[in-house]
């Protein structure tokens, strides 16, 4: 067989394969799952931003027809074992993170006690209770993620093993965690994840509430599902980019950036995931971006604060692009030049590559400077300029800007540089290829499907995959970083080379 | 419990239950009929993942009572098309990319079957207020834009 | 997840009026809490983060006189079930047209109904701002009768116990009428400002509401005054500098009002600023041009 083969699908527009089921109503979500006598949990959660809690008088909801158990703290947090993330390992200065509130709550919405009930309606009563240099400090708003799915999940202990139905990210790491919490050996957890409805990293590690639910499985007779509603998942599911940072750069008298520097400040709130400092270090290491610039440095700050944690948004591109895109455009202005005159003075390009930030970031391939030129004629840049200085002159105010930035994609470091595949050609010469998975939306299924099938030289569909399903498919950290789809294709095409010999 | 008999046709099929008055239309289909299809996004009335059909016309199953649905007819998306046979709506959502966690898909399928049979040549306005009442996180909404304005050229 | 209501809320499905009215008459005299339930949209999402369920909720979508528009000579009759979307094909009432066609979704628009927009009486509520300038009457019934309350008074004092609202009467239209509004999303959210302004070429006269500023929808009398008095209404016409006029005075007099509470993205003195521009775009839609009919939408 071939060695290699061109790539007839990878690159091109293919029906996705996810399409059928999700078009019909047929997909299956986390909420879409039924076990044999279901239990119910909801969460009772704290209205107040900062208390103490001195008492919990559980007695009336246990009084209530059809609930089976309620849960403080007390009941869940000793059973913890071990707590952390693969992402960032046991080492690293961490700070609490409680499955239930005990003493203190930190912030509204804080979870207090899990009720177990017979229907979800039940649970619910509970709650009847140089030559130049530009320097500028800016503000960025919180965000959060509120993907259209909210959290949830249906876990099952049944004869010494634990079964978790999850919307998740990464399958792998959510056995992964709950076999450390749990203190179980990891091949009697399993994960099955099907159909996330979005993520944008809300969903990439078990938070608190998927703990109390995990620890709480063990003590009931049958499966519990939880299933977040969304004033829940505005109040507690965390939140990010509340940051601010005094961004400066200094400038040769001809626009050529010579330093740049920025002091972050991020509110972490009060339980930041998976640990209070991560995506601030990003910040630093990214903010010279895609200039040329021979000198830079960085500090960070995390602020605990009362409000949910502070959790993964969609990297921390956002905010180091735009302190450093606006204090560009401060900087041309107060030096009189073009904005963009000014970034293509210092944009690195092809000619460039490889290169290495001033922070030690690692750039290769990246065509930056063309990239932006290639925008600029697609937009008429002068057009646009001479139509702008119409308009003013006739008192209607018009703006352009741009923003450019760099964004760092499979990363080779720890669990984020494991991903497999694994590839079997069934007797009839038809292909299954297993991966992780963790799909939220971003057709890992389809571009895992094109990949093998480019790689073996068969046809689209002769080729199906299966993921999601920790039992049956090689470790890997799934959706997070802008990863899954270049990782997937590195494993697909090995395998499929492996397979092909 | 004071629970109240009702019967309604769901997709076609008569359905009967008793249910509490507080019982949402959303949650009778989802957990009486196993029709896990209409999607609870939200349930403030505003994503619109929970959108069907109540004698024809796209409401919000998650502000609808199962109880006011009483003796009317009801279409979800399992009653649209299957995998496979899709409508001419979900054919156009796949050729033109309007999907793609498909958590909010059903609703906009369901709210999109209902503009086009009542304005089967929308204008690019009337698409746009079409489906502003369905919220998707994913797409950016330019792949539904260009999948109903392709669905409204194939409908008859 | 939330759940509307409790496990046992006491459901009445009433086939008429006399029922309906009956069945709101026991449970007062029970004095029991009661929630009337027509097309769900605001009463759904209360009964969620209510915490204390009502002991009974009378569900009228059977009464089918409630779902009746009729036109009289001089007013229009629109019962409290007739829906927005029903409303907004209705040609006999452009405005009342024009000011469905804007509310929410169409998933909303299926599902609520007048009498709902009166029964929640939302300050920044699309039709009571419409219905202000329009000087509807609210019909009420009760075991003890029928009568009918001017908005405001009802706005005031709301529906006595045991009263359920019927209808909503409005004047035939006599000229043009518009309804603007500024705000969020239209699908996600209440209008901010909104304004809705009627021409009476019989009586030679503008009616004007502003929603969003006022405690309630406010009338501008002064600048209907104005209207009143410099309006051509030989031909129905006014000059482009009338219009700005207007929406000073508007502005002014939405300014004196008790204002709705202070909200810090929206500050009182932009919602006073929006309400002038507001009204002075809807005096020179219904007044200083007689070109083609116009699209009656939001800004």
């Amino acid at each position: 067989m071939r060695e290699t083969t061109a790539a007839r699908y990878a690159g091109t527009r293919v029906q996705r394969v996810e399409d059928g089921r999700l078009l019909t109503g047929h997909g299956t979500f986390v909420d879409d799952v039924r076990r044999p006598g279901m239990l119910h949990a909801c969460f009772v959660r704290s209205p107040f931003a900062h208390a103490r809690v001195t008492h919990v008088d559980i007695s009336a909801a246990l009084d209530l027809p059809g609930v089976h158990a309620v849960f403080l703290a007390a009941d869940l947090n000793p059973d913890i074992r071990e707590q952390w993330y693969t992402s960032m390992g046991k080492d690293i200065p961490d700070t609490p993170r409680p499955a239930l509130a005990s003493d203190e709550v930190r912030f509204v919405g804080d979870p207090v006690a899990l009720v177990i009930a017979e229907s979800r309606y039940i649970a619910e009563e509970v709650f009847a209770a140089a030559a130049h240099v530009a320097d500028e400090t800016i503000y960025q708003q919180g965000y959060a993620a509120v993907p259209i799915e909210t959290r949830g999940l249906v876990v099952e202990w049944s004869a010494g093993e634990l079964t978790i139905w999850a919307a998740t990210q990464a399958p792998h790491e959510v056995r992964a965690f709950c076999a450390r919490l749990l203190g179980l050996p990891e091949q009697r957890v399993r994960v099955i994840m099907r159909d996330t409805g979005g993520g944008f990293g809300q969903k990439v590690i078990p938070l608190r509430e998927d703990m109390c639910v995990m620890l709480a499985a063990r003590k009931v007779p049958a499966a519990i599902k939880w299933i977040e509603d969304r004033r829940e998942n505005l109040m507690s599911a965390g939140q990010a980019r509340h940051e601010h940072g005094r961004a400066r750069m200094a400038f040769a008298a001809d626009g050529e950036i010579l330093a740049a520097h920025i002091d972050h400040v991020q509110d972490v709130g009060s339980y930041p995931s998976p640990w209070p400092v991560g995506t601030s270090a990003a910040v630093g290491m990214i903010f010279p971006g895609p200039y040329r610039i021979p000198q830079a440095t960085w500090s960070t700050v995390s602020l605990f604060s009362n409000t949910s944690g502070r959790t993964a948004y969609r990297g921390p591109w956002q905010f180091e692009s735009m302190a450093r895109e606006v204090l560009l455009d401060i900087a041309a202005r107060q030096m009189g030049l073009d904005p963009v005159a000014l970034r293509r003075r210092n944009l690195l390009g092809l000619a460039d590559m490889p290169y290495v930030n001033p922070c030690g970031m690692p750039y290769d391939h990246m065509s930056l400077r063309e990239t932006f030129d290639l925008a600029l004629e697609m937009l008429d840049y002068e057009a646009f300029r001479r139509e702008q200085h119409e308009a003013r002159a006739a008192g209607r105010y018009l703006g352009g800007g741009t923003c450019s930035y760099v964004e760092p994609t499979s990363t080779g470091m720890g669990y984020y540089a494991t991903e497999g595949a694994t590839i079997r050609i069934e007797p009839s010469g038809a292909v299954n290829v297993y991966v992780a998975g963790g799909s939220t939306g971003n057709s890992i299924e389809t571009t895992v499907v094109q990949l093998t099938a480019d790689a073996l030289g068969v046809d689209l569909d002769q080729v199906a995959t299966i993921q999601g399903g920790t039992a049956v498919t090689p470790f890997g950290a799934g959706t997070a970083g802008s990863r899954s789809g270049s990782r997937s294709r590195c494993c697909a095409t090995s395998s499929a080379r492996t397979s092909a010999r | 419990m004071d629970e109240v008999q009702i019967r309604l046709r769901v997709n076609g099929l008569e359905r009967r239950g008793r249910v509490e008055p507080r019982l949402t239309l959303a949650d009778f289909l989802r957990e009486h009929c196993h029709l896990t299809g209409t999607h609870l996004g939200c349930e403030h009335g505003v994503c619109g993942a929970c959108t069907v059909l109540l004698d024809g016309a796209a409401v919000r199953a998650c502000l609808v009572l199962a109880v006011q649905a009483e003796g009317r007819e009801v279409t979800t998306i399992e009653g649209l098309g299957t995998p496979e046979n899709l409508s001419p709506v979900q054919v156009a959502f796949q050729e033109n990319h309007g999907l793609q966690c498909g958590f909010c898909t059903p609703g906009f399928v369901v709210s999109v079957t209902a503009l086009l049979r009542d304005n089967p040549d929308p204008t690019d306005e009337e698409i746009r207020a079409g489906l502003s009442g369905n919220i998707c996180r994913c797409t950016g909404y330019q792949g539904i834009f260009k999948a109903v304005r392709a669905a409204a050229g194939n409908t008859p | 997840m939330t759940t509307p209501g409790g496990p046992s809320t006491a459901l009445h499905r009433p086939g008429t009026v006399g029922e309906a009215v009956a069945a709101l008459a026991a449970e007062a005299r029970a004095g029991r809490p009661v929630e009337l339930l027509a097309g769900g949209t605001d009463l759904v999402p209360a009964l969620r983060t209510g915490t204390r369920p009502p002991a009974a909720i009378v569900a009228l979508r059977r009464v089918l006189e409630l779902r009746v528009r009729g036109a009289g000579a001089d007013t229009l009759t629109i019962g409290a079930g007739v829906t927005y979307t029903e409303l907004a094909g209705w040609s006999l009432s452009p405005g009342l047209a024009a000011t469905s066609r804007v509310v929410g979704s169409v998933q909303i628009r299926n599902c609520g109904t007048v009498g709902g927009a009166l029964g929640s009486a939302n300050p920044r509520g699309d039709l009571l701002t419409f219905l202000t300038a329009a000087q509807a009457e609210v019909l009420l019934t009760s075991e003890d009768g029928s009568r009918a309350a001017g908005l405001d008074d009802f706005l005031s004092a709301g529906r006595l116990p045991g009263e359920l609202v019927t209808a909503v009467r409005v004047p035939r239209p006599s000229g043009p009428q518009t309804y603007l509004k500024i705000g969020g999303r239209q699908a996600a959210f209440p209008s901010l400002v909104s304004c809705a302004l009627l021409v009476d070429r019989v009586r030679e006269r503008v009616c004007c509401a502003v929603g969003g500023v006022a405690a309630r929808p406010w009338r501008v009398a002064e600048a209907e005054r104005l209207a009143a008095a410099d309006v051509d209404w030989s031909t129905g016409t006014a000059p482009a500098a009338l219009a700005r006029r207007f929406g000073e005075l508007a502005a002014a007099g939405v300014r004196a009002a008790s204002p709705l509470g202070e909200d810090p993205r929206h500050p009182l003195e932009y919602r006073v600023h929006a309400a002038g521009v507001l009204a002075a775009r809807a005096f020179a839609r219904c007044l200083t041009a007689r070109s083609a009919p116009r699209r009656e939408s939001a800004p």
